[in-house]
């Protein structure tokens, strides 16, 4: 028997488990990408089902319904319109959560109007007992025209009989379960007169919606269809009522609640954690637990990876044959790829805690707590998604502000966003704090440096905080106001759900941004150990002419000063000491210079800059860390170059410069203009200069 | 007894008359906020807004002041 | 040139290869930020 291919969509609410139901079906094969041209995220996984059939399981955006209000709900209208997309869905899954049937319902019956052959998963079915809920399996199927699957996808039930029915698809019926054209018979007669060989409900969501459709002329459609914007919202709110009205009468018989039976800890966890005292405090206490843990627990396995990378260096060069590539590895590319592993743990917690909040429900709840405080601001509640993903990465959490509704709101979390710390700072405030902060504990509990790492999020918070008031109030856009966030039930995050992410997410950052810093270590390597013929080649000469001068005899300090004189007088060299005069107010050397500049292609670059400037310019093989390397650095009258007033300029001038390429590639994608990333752009960066200037001329 | 959302205390019970239906967004309506629908006042944040609902039984969802006003509801009588 | 040599320079030739296509190459072809979108800070 050959192997027959099909393309499942799995579609949705969200917070219906959705995302559970796929990695259930998937497990680790899965592939996020994103779509043509627009940067929603695509989720492809592969599925064996029985009977030698291989399944394509498409994870469509989470969408309350077919009448999309954001580019990633047009998403999945675009894909379900179009027959002839390559990801058009055999068959469609639409996951349902067993607590909210009544307002999932209403996306199905949508679904169902464009005549897929469709399967309706309802989820959470561990949840039944404990709020008292019965279903009449048979008298649902016969009204919604489908074949229900009951899942608990934390019990792992359900699954394999979902898997079964995707493989009998065929036997599906495309019938709609309800009529939604009564609600303008005149208007919708004509309409089929019209267009005799399409769906009706698809002519009608072309008309209504604002998205692509290959098959059909939507200009002639719209001509001789047009109603006014109102008369179109109207009937839109008449097809609401109508379905809902379906749905009711159909749960009605079909789904009984027997509210003696339900335990209600949703309502005591909401009493707590909303609490206008509790519910701060606890928030505030959350954030503590991720910062004391991003710092204090990754120590250890970050000094681990430091001290193997370092080992690893000097184990190739003593074995590999003596050579300008083994060169390179020991001093180029090994310390490069060291630079990246070395952050793995710092980001692999964040993104864990971050996938725990958002998969709990508590996320929602602390947009509740702050929507009125932001509002003061110029921000919305919502906005507190985008700043706390922000401390993972700027570029999602960018896109995460697409469901804010207002634009303005929008538009202000878009540009201030950039200010928070993300998860490439980290390595750079990890290391500086490292340098100059002493290594004790307050109370003996909070240690100083974890508790500086909080300060410095704080300032990224505050200054996210206070250039979003002045935006407020400089900025003249007079935008219609509306406000809807759900609050889905606290759900135990699984284990699984969170795991994935936070490998998919982990892997992302060491092979994406890994590439980056490996390529940018191999040229800055050679850029070091390369230089103009003519001092460089002589470096060997004109040191031990000087020594000889002098009287040194010490063979370590002429080997030092032959490295360093090297280093002087390298591509890198040049091009540190020519860009010296600006940032030497600053208090930085040449060397800090580079790094701060190749900074621009991503941040983490400057801890493996640096790694790599350094281990260049130290003659010496023996095994040494990053940080004992930085430690290590003076200026030729014996004072550290790393001293308290220069790291403190760095940690300021990290905070707030626009240091990230991509982030500014995503804001103009996002405005669709090239204003908004060139103002932050010039404005974060000037301010950071400013910062940094002002706080080592007084430090120092 | 006839109010708007916006008025109404903790814990009450209310039914959807009418919506402005020219303020109020369509995905308000597809998650739940249409006439003859119960609702259900869970939480009021701290500083007062926004309103913390459950609309049509399991529908759970936050909204802020200005857009509760536009929706007109008779209280249960307890 | 000996062997070493010519592997730094063809290790060279790829980094800059890379860099160039990825932040010059994609503004053109209008492709945002790559495949995976937290792989670049």
């Amino acid at each position: 028997m050959s192997i027959q291919n099909i393309t499942v969509a799995l579609i949705g609410n969200p917070n219906t488990g959705k995302t559970s139901v796929f990695n259930q079906l998937t497990g680790l094969n899965q592939q996020v990408g994103n779509y043509p041209g627009i940067t929603v995220e695509k989720k492809l996984g592969f599925s064996k089902l029985p009977n030698n059939i291989k399944a394509n399981i498409l994870d469509l955006p989470g969408t309350y319904s077919l009448n999309a209000s954001s580019i990633d709900e047009n998403v999945v209208i675009e894909l379900l319109l179009n027959k002839n997309d390559k990801l058009y869905p055999d068959v469609a899954v639409v996951v349902t959560d067993v607590e909210n049937l009544k307002r999932n319902l209403l996306l199905f019956t949508q679904i169902k109007d464009l005549e897929i052959p469709t399967i309706l998963v309802i989820n959470m079915t561990d949840r039944m007992k404990p709020k008292g809920i019965t279903l009449d399996i048979p008298y649902l199927e016969e009204q919604l025209k489908t074949k229900i699957v009951l899942v608990s996808t934390r019990k792992g039930i359900g699954i394999e009989e979902l898997k079964k029915q995707i493989v009998e698809y065929k036997s599906l019926s495309t019938e709609p379960c309800l009529n939604a054209s009564v609600i303008d018979v005149e208007y919708f007669d004509k309409l089929r007169k019209a267009f005799p060989n399409q769906l009706l409900y698809k002519l009608w969501l072309v008309i209504t919606q604002d998205v692509n459709f290959l098959n059909l002329d939507r200009n002639e459609i719209r001509s001789s269809f047009t109603k006014s914007h109102s008369d179109l919202k109207r009937l839109q709110q008449k097809e609401t009522i109508k379905r809902y009205q379906f749905i009711n009468e159909t749960l009605k018989i079909g789904q009984k609640i027997d509210t003696a039976n339900a335990t209600d800890l949703r309502s005591k966890l909401d009493k707590v954690l909303t609490h206008k005292i509790f519910g701060y405090a606890i928030f505030f206490g959350i954030l503590l637990l991720i910062f004391q843990s991003i710092f204090d627990w990754s120590s250890v396995p970050m000094e681990f990876i430091d001290q193997t990378f370092a080992d690893l260096a000097a184990y190739a060069k003593n074995q590999l044959p003596p050579g300008e590539f083994t060169n390179l590895i020991s001093e180029g590319i090994i310390p490069g790829i060291g630079g990246i592993v070395i952050f793995i743990p710092q980001i692999a917690f964040l993104f864990l805690f971050i996938s725990v909040l958002e998969e709990s429900g508590y996320m929602s709840r602390v947009v509740f707590l702050m929507d009125k405080i932001m509002r003061r601001y110029g921000l919305s509640g919502k906005s507190v998604v985008p700043l706390i993903s922000g401390t993972a990465c700027a570029i999602p959490a960018i896109m995460s502000a697409r469901n804010i509704e207002n634009w303005k709101e929008r538009l202000i979390t878009m540009l201030v966003t950039p200010f928070i710390t993300c998860s490439a700072r980290l390595p750079v405030y990890a290391i500086i704090i490292a340098l100059i902060i002493p290594e004790k504990r307050l109370l003996g509990l909070f240690s100083l440096q974890g508790a500086t790492l909080m300060i410095l999020y704080l300032l990224g918070f505050g200054m996210a905080i206070f250039s979003a008031f002045i935006l407020n109030k400089s900025l003249k856009l007079k935008t219609k106001s509306y406000f809807v966030v759900e609050m889905p039930n606290y759900k135990l995050p699984l284990f699984k759900n969170v795991a994935i992410n936070v490998i998919e997410k982990t892997k992302a950052f060491v092979f994406g941004a890994g590439k980056i810093i490996l390529a940018l270590s191999v040229i800055l390597w050679f850029l070091g150990s390369h230089g103009p013929k003519k001092d460089f080649v002589k470096a060997e000469s004109i040191v031990l002419e000087k020594a000889k001068i002098e009287k040194q005899t010490d063979a370590n300090y002429i080997a030092d000063e032959i490295s360093s004189y090297k280093l002087e007088h390298s591509y890198i060299g040049i091009i540190g000491k020519s860009i010296e005069p600006i940032i030497r107010p600053l208090g930085y050397d040449w060397k800090i210079g580079i790094a701060v500049v190749s900074s621009f292609a991503a941040r983490e670059v400057f801890v493996g800059t640096l790694a790599t400037i350094y281990s260049v310019g130290s003659h010496n093989s023996e095994e040494t860390t990053i940080k004992n390397r930085m430690e290590a650095e003076v200026y030729p009258d014996g004072k550290k170059v790393f001293n308290f007033a220069t790291g403190v300029s760095l940690l300021l001038f990290y905070a707030f410069a626009m240091q990230c390429i991509s982030t500014l590639a995503i804001v103009k994608k996002e405005t669709n203009s090239w204003k908004w990333p060139l103002i932050q752009l010039v404005f974060m960066s000037g301010f950071a200069y400013i910062t940094a200037l002002i706080a080592f001329q007084v430090l120092k | 007894m006839k109010t708007t959302v916006d008025l109404l205390p903790i814990g009450a019970k209310a039914t959807i008359l009418n919506v402005d239906l020219d303020k109020i967004p369509l995905k308000l309506l597809e998650m739940g906020c249409l006439p003859d629908n119960d609702l259900e006042i869970i939480q009021i944040a701290p500083l007062g807004d926004p309103i913390y609902l459950n609309v049509n039984n399991g529908s759970h969802l936050a909204i802020r002041k200005e857009t509760a006003r536009e929706i007109e509801v008779e209280i249960h009588e307890k | 040139m000996n062997i070493q040599e010519i592997l730094v320079y063809v290790a060279l030739g790829i980094a800059i290869g890379f860099l160039g296509q990825k932040f010059i190459g994609s503004k053109k072809s209008k492709k945002g930020c790559g495949k995976d979108d937290c792989s670049c800070h």
